[in-house]
């Protein structure tokens, strides 16, 4: 045995190597290689060939070892965690109730959290799917304050604009414009409505979306005059409508009398360039003038188009900015329209054009819901915070249970590090089960959200596909969630000394003291952000309240709006005028109708502005709304009349220009004086040089763009007074009978006045319920959430109570045996419930003080730090704090003291 | 590539098993694989089934003055296998096995 005396450095190589084999395996492993060393170590001694090259050799075959030995390590893991895996299936099967709890509330906090951030994900993360997306940039006007004319969305350009950046660019590999505008699809009746995308030539071969069959547009399709127009669907509309009819390709498709060869369908996946509206059909932009009727979409002053270009490799998006600005100057004054408002010219001229990123595309809901979408997914976490915080709590309080198991498992020589995997094994099983679940529900709960932000008239499309974002953010998660309710008591649980726990039996409180107070500062943490919770669902549901018993000035409630369209009945346009007011004479006499009225803006809807002033003051233009309407209007809305007269058939071309105002244009260009008989100048507008006047009436104000802003001031003038009106009519309908009926009623008429009318109908009410949709989301949502987390934070307290309850039974009997009533002891237990709460309130307040400030434009009229929600919030807790600690006091106060006493 | 399929290396470590050098150092030698090459293919012809493995008995390592070692013997399926190998690899089959049960280095 000399020879093991004196370790050669090739055994101690082995020894250090063997540290790091698992340990099962550690004693076969290191002595198969110490044997194999030592007897080469022999044989080479043998042979008297121990000389340094094979000293040096044995060193080099152990350190091979190495190798070995780190083969070995999945071994490590597979056994262990085998082994964890299937004790905590066990354990989380024994205790089936825990169990349920944990996962239901798990996949509920999970899957909202998913929900709220697929949506995110869909409308602002993502990126679009086209060929190079981050290439893509949008090249659009700084400002567009001197824009006039007809003003489609903001931003935009107008087709002469556009013209002239594709003539004079060159910092892009490729540029295009589109646009969108509805489409009927019905030769007459009701209308049927598609989203047709007008597109340059260029627009798909510079994105890079290849036709799924048939084939894209290329330049020769978008000529002046388009003379062989085709229509592309998208794959939607193509199932939709064709049912995916393979032979559909060289099928006509006819749209406002004209026939379009259909010529491809695109992929799948490609909705167009805006996030949240998917296409239908698709026609070169030289089309639009065929499906309209006319030319104006080419004239300088209808704003609608989007202009996108690829930057050229090794361009960034400053470099084409500083380009564009250079040719910014030369390009207005050439697409300057010659009849544009003088007063406009210089503001046109001196625009300038920028290019921004547009990898993810351009999107209104993104605008819109964008911030409402990041506060909802703080609130969901908060949710999912709190759940972690209660399944903490009833992990805390199941260790009780469990704490022979652990102690004797410690006592038998399992070390803490295992105990705590062991531990962290469960949670995490629990966090995947309940992940999985949640992110079955995200799918559900996300078409949810969808359809609550979709309208009839403003469908929403959104890829809700789980891409590599969400399935990372749902593992996130899941992970997140199980050190956040598993990690803490898992620790805690495993401090203990084993000896204490063995020989401590019955109910002793002493040795569970320090394990108490951390379940009660749980507690707390819950209390603290479910005050938060329910004072952020109170403040948005107190601004909706605000915003929807709002006075509008008119009233919605009965009013259907009718759009009529007659552009194939080919009137000549002098005869335009009388065939509306045929149409509104018929629409009047339907019974039941109380009144009818053309309008040419839908209150909070449409938008139209100009700037007038006074005749005899100074010309000093101030901005104001401008709206015309025909008789019967300021009825049909039941706007107050305050003086003077509505508009009559009096009011026709040629005859004096008249105009109605509100009080809001009393009071900013008047000083509040009586408007009856002043006459005002309309500055110059596309299409009409500055007008006067003569005020005939004066009305009450009403909202006109967007139900949050204040009244202001409003120029109504006669819709018989309009030159230029075209070949359709809007009607505001008040009437007594329910929609359908009066739908039904409308449709017949005009059908017998000419079938070729088509009609589309809408009720005001749900129209403008429509524009507070993000309020009534962010009411509806955060309310739910406030009630989860008033749900989360009761059982929370109840939990706490119901154990201190259990644990102090001997303390309960000895106070009762000393004489306590049970008055006593009720409220012994209750004002424990009341302390936890008072100290969330206190803790919860400067937080939600920091947090709601977040919040703060997303109210309406309601300061973030509202007193009274704040204070309902905290009485609400309390209740609900009350009603927790009912049931466990209860039970404290029916401790018999003598059985308790008994039991020690 | 399933955990039974062979690769070149393993097969012929499991063929020089088969002709009779069951030790790990004498694989090595008989190979001219490293030692972090010949151990893991063992252990993964062990986990697959086609080398089975003993300790030698006590008394052997006891009159050498030595710990037990460990060998390894080709089994039913580990033939099996070969075989097969031996039909994908033709160079293997050309390998005779030494005359001599001895590596050949260490008589040298």
């Amino acid at each position: 045995m000399s020879r093991a005396n004196r370790k050669s450095p090739w055994l101690w190589l082995i020894t250090l190597i063997g540290v790091i084999v698992p340990h099962r395996l550690r004693a076969d492993w290191r002595q198969e290689w110490e044997a194999e060393l030592l007897h080469r170590e022999m044989l080479l001694a043998q042979w008297h060939q121990l000389n340094r090259r094979a000293k040096l050799s044995l060193l080099s075959h152990s350190a091979g070892a190495l190798i070995d030995a780190l083969w070995l390590q999945p071994r490590r893991w597979e056994d262990a965690m085998i082994q964890d895996l299937r004790f905590g299936v066990r354990m989380l099967l024994k205790h089936r109730g825990f169990t349920t709890v944990a996962i239901l509330s798990l996949a509920l906090g999970i899957g909202a959290n998913t929900a709220i951030f697929q949506l995110l994900d869909a409308v602002r993360l993502r990126t679009l799917p086209v060929k190079a997306p981050q290439e893509l940039v949008e090249v659009r006007m700084t400002e567009m304050d001197a824009a006039r004319g007809g003003i489609w969305r903001e931003p935009s350009v107008t087709f002469p604009i556009w013209e002239q950046i594709r003539d004079r660019q060159q910092a892009f590999s490729g540029i295009f414009a589109w646009g969108t505008d509805p489409v009927n699809l019905a030769p007459g009746g009701e209308v049927r409505r598609a989203r047709m995308l007008y597109v340059s030539g260029d627009f798909f071969n510079t994105l890079g979306v290849n036709a799924a069959r048939g084939r894209v547009f290329t330049n020769t399709d978008d000529q002046r005059g388009c003379p062989s127009p085709g229509i592309i669907l998208s794959h939607d509309f193509w199932q939709r409508e064709y049912g995916g009819d393979a032979s559909i390709i060289g099928r006509p498709l006819t749209i406002s009398d004209r026939s379009f060869e259909i010529i491809g369908v695109t992929p799948a996946n490609f909705f167009g360039m805006e996030v949240g509206r998917a296409f239908d059909l698709s026609l070169p932009i030289c089309a639009a003038g065929l499906v309209r009727g006319n030319n104006r979409m080419y004239s300088g002053i209808m704003w609608w188009l989007t202009v996108n270009g690829r930057l050229k490799p090794g361009w960034t998006a400053e470099q084409a900015t500083a380009h564009t600005q250079t040719i910014s100057p030369d390009l207005f004054a050439a697409a300057l329209p010659a009849d544009y408002p003088p007063p406009s010219v210089n503001g046109y001229l001196a625009s300038k054009l920028i290019a921004v990123p547009a990898g993810t595309g351009i999107s209104q809901l993104r605008e819109q819901y964008e911030q409402s979408l990041w506060l909802l997914l703080a609130i969901a976490a908060l949710v999912l915070l709190i759940a972690c915080a209660n399944l903490a709590n009833l992990l805390m309080a199941r260790a009780s249970a469990r704490e022979r198991e652990i102690a004797v498992r410690q006592a038998l020589g399992a070390s803490r590090g295992r105990l705590i995997r062991q531990l962290l094994v469960e949670s995490l099983l629990l966090a995947s089960v309940g992940a999985l679940l949640g992110a079955v529900l995200a799918q559900a709960l996300g078409r949810l959200l969808v359809a609550f932000l979709s309208t009839t008239a403003d469908p929403v499309f959104l890829d809700l596909a789980p891409d590599w974002r969400v399935l990372g953010f749902i593992t996130g998660l899941a992970v997140a969630t199980c050190l956040l309710f598993g990690l803490a008591p898992a620790i805690r649980i495993t401090r203990r000394q084993p000896g204490a726990t063995i020989s401590a039996f019955g109910r002793g409180m002493s040795a569970s003291r320090e394990r108490f107070t951390f379940r009660r500062a749980l507690t707390v943490v819950q209390v603290a952000l479910s005050l938060v919770l329910v004072a952020g669902a109170l403040l948005f549901s107190r601004s909706l309240a605000k915003i929807i018993t709002i006075d509008m000035g008119f009233r919605d409630e009965g009013v259907v709006h009718a759009t009529a369209v007659f552009q194939r009945l080919k009137l000549p346009p002098e005869r335009v005028p009388a065939f509306k007011d045929e149409l509104l004479g018929r629409i009047r006499a339907i019974p039941g109708v109380e009144s009818a009225a053309l309008t040419h803006i839908i209150p909070l809807r449409d938008w139209g502005g100009g700037s007038a002033w006074i005749d005899g003051a100074a010309r000093e233009p101030k901005p104001t709304r401008l709206s015309r309407v025909g008789p019967g209007y300021f009825q049909t809305l039941q706007v107050p009349l305050l003086g003077g007269r509505d508009f009559d058939g009096r009011d026709r071309v040629g005859a004096p220009q008249v105009a109605i105002v509100n009080q809001a244009f009393a009071r900013r260009f008047l000083n509040g004086a009586n408007p009856l008989g002043q006459h005002l100048w309309i500055e110059a507008a596309p299409g009409s040089p500055d007008t006067l006047y003569e005020i005939v009436g004066f009305v009450g104000d009403t909202k006109y763009a967007d139900l949050r802003e204040e009244f202001r001031p409003i120029v109504y003038y006669a819709a018989a007074q309009d030159e230029g009106a075209g070949a359709g009519a809007q009607f505001l309908i008040r009437s007594r009978l329910p929609q359908g009926e009066l739908v039904a009623a409308v449709k017949q008429v005009l059908n017998e006045i000419n079938p070729a009318i088509t009609v589309n109908f809408e009720g005001l009410k749900p129209m403008i319920d429509a524009t507070i949709l993000r309020e009534r989301l962010m009411a509806t949502l955060s309310g739910f959430f406030g009630l989860l987390a008033l749900l989360l934070a009761c059982i929370g307290v109840y939990g706490i109570l119901s154990y201190g309850v259990a644990s102090r039974t001997t303390e309960i009997g000895i106070r009762m045996a000393l004489g306590a009533r049970r008055t006593d002891v009720f409220w012994m237990i209750l004002r424990e419930a009341l302390w936890l709460v008072a100290i969330g309130v206190v803790v919860g307040l400067p937080l939600i003080f920091a947090v709601t400030r977040l919040a703060a434009t997303l109210l309406f009229d309601l300061s973030p730090t509202d007193p009274v929600s704040l204070i309902a919030a905290a009485l609400l807790l309390l209740g609900v704090a009350l009603l927790a600690g009912y049931l466990p006091s209860r039970r404290a106060t029916r401790v018999d003291p003598m059985i308790a006493l008994r039991c020690e | 590539m399933g955990k039974n399929y062979l690769s070149y290396t393993m097969a012929l470590i499991l063929q020089v098993v088969e002709h009779g050098y069951r030790y790990g150092f004498d694989i090595m030698a008989v190979t001219g694989l490293a030692s972090g090459t010949v151990y893991p293919a063992l252990r993964r012809l062990e986990d697959s089934g086609f080398v089975a493995s003993k300790w030698e008995r006590a008394s052997v390592a006891q009159a050498a003055q030595r710990p037990p070692r460990k060998y390894y013997e080709v089994t039913k399926t580990g033939r099996t296998a070969l075989a097969e190998a031996r039909q994908r690899y033709r160079l293997l089959a050309q390998i005779e096995p030494l005359a001599t049960s001895k590596p050949a280095e260490q008589k040298g």
